[in-house]
C-alpha cells in the first residue's frame, strides 16, 4: 500500500508533493534527487539536500529525467515478435501471455539443456544493476549462465592486485571531501567534468585553495581545461609514462625508504628460480609456507618478515642454494629499461616534463593520483594502476590525508558500510559467469538469453560478431524502456519501468555519501510497464520459485536495512529512515575518510605488493610494458588504419541512459566524429561533412567535427548513442574484442580494450582504398 | 536600493548546461527556446577549442538575461510589456506583449526569445513542468526570457540555475548590499561584464577563466 506522501494542494486544485530518491544510473553519481510530483506526474527534478551536506548536488543528466520517463518512445506494453528476427515486426500481448510464454520456453530449455542452457545479462541502462540475478541463480537448480563484466574493471584489477582485494569495485581513493587536503592532484585518464560532474566541485575547491591540479589525458578535455598543468601522452601510452615516472623516482632517490620498507612489499625476498616469494618454510626459517621473508642486514641472513632489525631494501642473495632478490631490486632493474628519454619517445611527451612530474609527485606531498576509466579501455589498463600504486607505496603517498591512488569518482563518502542481506537463498543457487568478451568464442550450451537493457549496444565489443552469436540462440527476451538493438533482435520484449516508477513505496536502498538512502517510489509505472524487480518476482512465481522472494521490494529493503550490522548503522532502522524522508547519515566520522589509514593492506603479506607472484606465468609479476596492442603506433594495423578511435563519455548520458532526452538533444543532437583538423584536412573533410570510420571489423558513419582538442592520430565518437541515431553502422562494430590472458588468469575474465581500436576515415559514400 | 544580480566564476564552469536545463524545466520553456545557454569560447563548434594542438584554448560562458540597470529592450517596447521591478529584475508581462519583436534586436546580449509557434513541451508534460508558481507555458507570438526566477526569488530562493550548478559557478544576490557574497565577488579587480560600451549597465558579472589561460601544457 502506498504511504500518504503528504502532498499540498495548490491554488489550481492539483496536489503537489516532493519525494526524494537517488539516481540509479551507472555514472556512479548516486545524486539525491528531489522529485516534484504534480497530480501524479513527475514535473521537476532538483538536487535534494543530502544527509551529509557535502554530497548535495545533481548533474544535468538527472535534470532531464521527466523527459526520459514520459518519452513517447517508451515501450508501453509487452510485445511478441511476428516477423523474422530483426525485422522489427512485433504484436502487443498481455503481461500474462508474455510471462507464461517466457516461463514455458525457459522450462523446456531447462529440461532439454539443463541450467547452463539459460543465460542472463544485465546493463545499467534500465533501472539499477543487479535485477534478475536472484532468479538467474535459482533457475534450473542453479548454474545458469551469467554474461557479465569486461567494462571498467582493469583499473580496479591493478589496485586490487597491489593494495589488496576489496571487492572488484572497492574503494581505494580517499573520500571526495579529502581532495582539499592534497597538495598535488593528478587526475589521470579521467574527465570528471563530463563523466562525474558532481565530483568536480571538490577538485575545483582544492585547486582554488592552492592544490596543484594536473590532468593527464591525450585530449584537451573539459577537465584538462581546468588544470594547472595538462600532459597529453599519445593514446594508449599511459603504462610507459607511469614506468618513466617510477624510473625517475627510483633513480633519482626520491623514494621514502623508511615507508617503503615498513609498508610496501619492497623488502620481500623473491626466488629467482620460480619467481615466487621466498617463504620461511622454503629455507627452514622459523615460520610457515605462508610466512614471507626479508634480508636482515644486521645478521646478514634471511628472516621472517617482521623479525628483521634492519631489513634490506635492495640486494641479491643466495639462501640455502636458492638465488633471491628483494622485490625492490627486481622492480628497480625492470624500470631501468624506461629512462625518460625512451619514455619521451614512446609517449610523445618531453623528457623534462616527465622528470618534472615525477619530482613534483615525490616532493609536493600529500599527492593523490585519481584515475578514471580512460586508461581502463586499453589492453594493459591494470598495469597502469599497479605502477601508480607502486609510486604511492614508494613515496609514502598512501594511507594519509590528501594522498592515495584510486578511481577518483569512487570516493563519494564512506561506503564500505554494507546493507544486510535480502531474503535467504538456498545453498545451491548460483550462476556460472561467462565474461562478455568470451561470449560466442567459447563452447557453451546456452540456448536462451534474458537481457536487461540493450546488451548488444552497451556491453559488447565487435558488435557484428556479438549479433551473429545472438542470432544462433533459440529464444531471446529483453526488458527495456525503449526499442533498441537488443530488443529488435528479441522474440519477446517487456516494458520495464524506470527507477522512479514503483508499485511498492520503496524500490531499494543504497549506501553512499556517508549515508543510507532509500530509492523511493516517485510515480506509478508509466503505461503498462513494470519495475524489473516485479517482473523478476512474477517470473519466479510462475516457475515455482516464489518462496525465495520477499512479498514486496519494500520488505526486502526493510530486511537489508534492519539487518545491517556494524557501528555505522548503530542509529539506523528502516522506520527511522522512512520517518527521515528516506535518508540518514551513517554513524561514521565527519572528517574525510582516509583509505588504509592504518597502513595495513589486505594482501597476503599485509604490505602493498607491487610484485604479483600470481602473474609469474604470464610474465607480469612486475608491471612490464609490452607494445602488443592496437592503439600503439608500432602495431601492424597502424599503416592501414592510422587513427586511434576512442569513445569519450559525455555530459548528457550515463552510458546510453538519457540518449533520447529532447533538452540535451537540442544541445548535442547527433553522434559526431571528432578529429584533429590536420587529419580531417588530409582527408578533405570539413566540419559537418558525413564521414565513415571503418576497419576490418565494421564501420560507422557520422558527421565530422574538426576539433583541435584531439591530437593528430586520434579520433572520437562518444559512447552511448543508439543504433537509430547513427547515419549507418555503429561505433561498437569497430571495437576490439582481444582477450588479455593475464586478466583471465587472475580475475577469471578479461576487460574489454574498447580504445585499442584503429580505424581509417574517409568521406561517406566514397569507396574504400 | 536593491539590485539583484549574478557573478559567474568562469574558472569553475565545466560547460555541462545543468543551469540551462534546470531553467528550461523550471520555467516550462518550449522546445528550441532557451532562457540560458552555455557558450563555448573557443572554436566554431560547441565544445571545441581554438588553436593548434596542444596549444588549444577554450572555456565556457553561461549566458542569460543580464537584467540591465538601463535595459535597452525596455524603451523600445511599444506596449510597455517590459518592466523593471524595484529589485532590478527586468520582466516581460506576457499579457501586454504583442510580439512585435522590437526588443530582440535592441538587446545587445541576444537574451530574448520569440515564440514563433505555441510552445512545444515534452511528451507527457504538455501541461507544463517545473514550478507550479512559474509562469504557465507562453502562447505563440510573444517574447520571453530569463526572469531570474521571480517566483523563486519572491519566496527567498535562488534562481533554479544557481542551485542546479554542480560546480557552484553562479553567485546570486543584491549587488548593492556590500555584505553579500555577490558584491564581494563583483568587487574583485578581474571581474568584468560583457559589452560595457553598450551603456546597458548589466547586472551580471563574470570572473575570468584564469587557470586555463595560465596553464602549462605538455604534449
Amino acid at each position: 500500500m502506498d504511504r500518504d506522501p503528504g502532498g499540498v494542494e495548490l491554488a489550481s486544485g492539483l496536489s503537489e508533493t516532493v519525494i526524494n530518491t537517488v539516481c540509479a544510473h551507472n555514472c556512479g553519481g548516486r545524486a539525491r534527487l528531489a522529485c516534484t510530483v504534480r497530480d501524479g506526474v513527475l514535473v521537476r527534478v532538483a538536487p535534494a539536500p543530502a544527509p551529509d551536506a557535502a554530497y548535495t548536488g545533481a548533474c544535468v543528466r538527472c535534470l532531464t529525467l521527466p523527459q526520459w520517463v514520459y518519452s513517447k518512445d517508451r515501450i508501453s506494453q509487452p510485445m511478441r515478435r511476428v516477423g523474422d528476427r530483426g525485422s522489427g515486426r512485433f504484436e502487443p500481448i498481455s503481461w500474462d501471455e508474455a510471462l507464461d510464454e517466457i516461463a514455458g520456453r525457459f522450462a523446456s530449455i531447462l529440461r532439454d539443456h539443463g541450467a547452463p542452457g539459460l543465460a542472463f545479462t544485465r546493463t545499467s541502462g534500465s533501472s539499477q544493476l543487479g535485477n534478475y540475478s536472484r532468479l538467474a541463480a535459482l533457475l534450473g537448480g542453479g548454474g545458469t549462465a551469467n554474461f557479465y563484466g569486461g567494462v571498467d574493471m582493469a583499473v580496479h584489477m591493478g589496485l586490487n592486485n597491489t593494495f589488496g582485494f576489496k571487492g572488484m569495485f572497492g574503494q581505494h581513493a580517499n573520500e571526495w571531501t579529502d581532495r582539499i587536503r592534497s597538495k598535488l592532484i593528478v587526475v589521470w585518464g579521467h574527465n570528471p567534468a563530463e563523466t562525474a560532474m558532481t565530483s568536480m566541485k571538490f577538485l575545483l575547491d582544492a585547486r582554488d585553495a592552492g592544490s596543484r591540479l594536473v590532468v593527464i589525458d591525450p585530449r584537451y578535455s573539459a577537465t584538462a581545461m581546468h588544470a594547472n598543468w595538462w600532459l597529453a601522452p599519445r593514446p594508449g601510452t599511459d603504462l610507459p609514462l607511469a614506468l618513466g615516472l617510477l624510473h625517475v623516482l627510483i633513480h633519482e632517490g626520491l623514494i621514502d625508504r623508511a615507508f617503503a620498507l615498513a609498508h610496501s612489499g619492497a623488502p620481500l625476498l623473491v626466488r629467482l628460480d620460480t619467481g615466487r616469494y621466498l617463504r620461511a618454510a622454503d629455507v627452514s626459517i622459523d615460520g610457515s609456507s605462508a610466512t614471507f621473508t626479508v634480508w636482515d642486514e644486521t645478521v646478514q641472513s634471511a628472516v621472517a618478515d617482521g623479525e628483521a632489525v634492519q631489513p634490506a631494501l635492495e640486494g641479491r642473495f643466495e639462501i640455502a642454494g636458492i638465488p633471491v632478490a628483494t622485490a625492490f631490486t627486481l622492480l628497480a632493474e625492470m624500470v631501468g629499461d624506461y629512462p625518460p628519454d625512451r619514455v619521451a619517445d614512446l609517449t610523445g611527451l618531453a623528457r623534462d616534463d616527465i622528470v618534472d612530474l615525477a619530482r613534483t609527485y615525490a616532493t609536493d606531498k600529500p599527492a593523490l593520483i585519481g584515475f578514471g576509466y580512460g586508461v581502463d579501455r586499453y589492453r594493459h589498463g591494470e598495469l597502469v594502476t599497479r605502477v601508480a600504486a607502486t609510486m604511492a607505496l614508494l613515496t609514502g603517498n598512501v594511507g594519509r590525508a590528501g594522498a592515495g591512488v584510486g578511481v577518483q569518482s569512487h570516493g563519494q563518502g564512506f561506503y564500505e558500510a554494507q546493507l544486510g542481506p535480502g531474503p535467504p537463498l538456498p545453498a545451491w543457487a548460483r550462476t556460472e559467469s561467462i565474461p562478455n568478451i568470451e561470449v560466442g568464442k567459447r563452447p557453451s550450451v546456452v540456448r536462451a538469453l534474458f537481457c536487461q537493457g540493450d546488451w548488444l549496444n552497451q556491453r559488447m565489443p565487435d558488435m557484428n560478431t556479438a549479433l551473429a552469436y545472438l542470432k544462433t540462440l533459440d529464444f531471446v527476451v529483453t526488458a527495456d524502456h525503449f526499442w533498441q538493438t537488443t530488443a529488435n533482435w528479441s522474440d519477446l520484449v517487456l516494458p520495464a519501468s524506470t527507477f522512479v516508477e514503483a508499485t511498492s513505496p520503496v524500490r531499494d536502498a543504497v549506501v553512499v555519501g556517508n549515508s543510507v538512502l532509500l530509492r523511493q517510489k516517485v510515480i506509478d509505472p508509466v503505461g503498462e510497464s513494470r519495475p524489473d524487480v516485479d517482473i523478476e518476482r512474477d517470473l519466479a512465481e510462475r516457475m515455482g520459485l516464489g518462496e525465495w522472494f520477499a512479498a514486496t521490494p519494500e520488505d526486502t529493503v526493510r530486511m537489508q536495512v534492519d539487518g545491517a550490522s556494524g557501528p555505522a548503522f548503530a542509529n539506523v532502522t528502516y522506520e527511522r529512515l522512512v520517518e527521515a524522508g528516506g535518508g540518514l547519515r551513517l554513524d561514521v566520522p565527519t572528517t574525510p575518510h582516509v583509505q588504509y589509514a592504518d597502513l595495513k593492506f589486505p594482501t597476503r603479506s599485509g604490505r602493498g605488493e607491487f610484485y604479483v607472484e600470481a602473474l609469474v606465468d604470464v610474465g607480469e609479476a612486475l608491471p612490464v610494458f609490452r607494445p602488443d596492442h592496437e592503439a600503439l603506433p608500432s602495431h601492424p594495423l597502424a599503416s592501414r588504419f592510422p587513427l586511434v578511435l576512442v569513445q569519450t563519455h559525455v555530459r548528457q548520458r550515463a552510458h546510453s541512459t538519457f540518449f533520447n532526452t529532447g533538452w540535451t538533444l537540442d544541445i548535442w543532437p547527433e553522434p559526431i566524429l571528432e578529429m584533429n583538423p590536420d587529419d580531417a584536412a588530409a582527408r578533405g573533410l570539413e566540419t559537418g561533412d558525413l564521414a565513415e570510420a571503418y576497419n576490418g571489423r565494421g564501420h560507422v558513419v557520422a558527421r565530422v567535427v574538426r576539433n583541435p582538442d584531439f591530437p593528430p592520430g586520434m579520433c572520437n565518437v562518444s559512447e552511448g548513442w543508439k543504433q537509430h541515431q547513427y547515419v549507418s553502422g555503429n561505433v561498437q562494430e569497430l571495437t576490439n574484442a582481444e582477450i588479455n590472458p593475464a586478466h583471465t588468469l587472475l580475475w577469471g575474465h578479461a576487460n574489454i580494450p574498447f580504445f585499442d581500436t584503429r580505424v581509417e576515415v574517409k568521406r561517406a559514400g566514397e569507396t574504400r582504398p | 536600493m536593491t539590485r539583484l544580480g549574478m557573478v559567474l566564476d568562469l574558472d569553475r564552469c565545466i560547460g555541462c548546461w545543468a543551469c540551462a536545463v534546470a531553467c528550461k524545466m523550471e520555467n516550462s520553456v518550449g522546445e528550441g527556446l532557451w532562457w540560458q545557454r552555455v557558450q563555448t569560447i573557443g572554436g566554431p563548434a560547441i565544445d571545441t577549442s581554438s588553436g593548434v594542438f596542444p596549444q588549444v584554448h577554450k572555456h565556457y560562458r553561461p549566458r542569460n538575461c543580464f537584467h540591465c540597470a538601463e535595459p535597452p529592450c525596455l524603451p523600445v517596447c511599444p506596449t510597455e510589456a517590459i518592466v523593471k521591478r524595484a529589485d532590478g529584475i527586468v520582466e516581460i508581462v506576457q499579457d501586454l506583449c504583442i510580439g512585435c519583436g522590437k526588443c530582440q534586436p535592441a538587446c545587445p546580449y541576444d537574451a530574448i526569445e520569440m515564440n514563433e509557434v505555441a510552445p512545444v513541451l515534452p511528451h507527457g508534460l504538455e501541461g507544463g513542468h517545473g514550478a507550479s508558481e512559474a509562469p504557465p507555458p507562453r502562447r505563440a507570438g510573444v517574447v520571453e526570457k530569463c526572469s531570474f526566477c521571480t517566483h523563486r526569488v519572491d519566496q527567498g530562493l535562488e534562481p533554479a540555475c544557481v542551485s542546479a550548478c554542480p560546480t557552484q559557478v553562479i553567485t546570486f544576490g543584491d549587488l548593492d548590499d556590500p555584505t553579500t557574497q555577490v558584491s564581494a565577488r563583483k568587487a574583485r579587480p578581474d571581474a568584468f561584464r560583457m559589452g560595457e560600451e553598450t551603456g546597458a549597465d548589466p547586472s551580471v558579472w563574470f570572473l575570468p577563466a584564469s587557470t586555463g589561460a595560465k596553464q602549462r601544457r605538455s604534449g
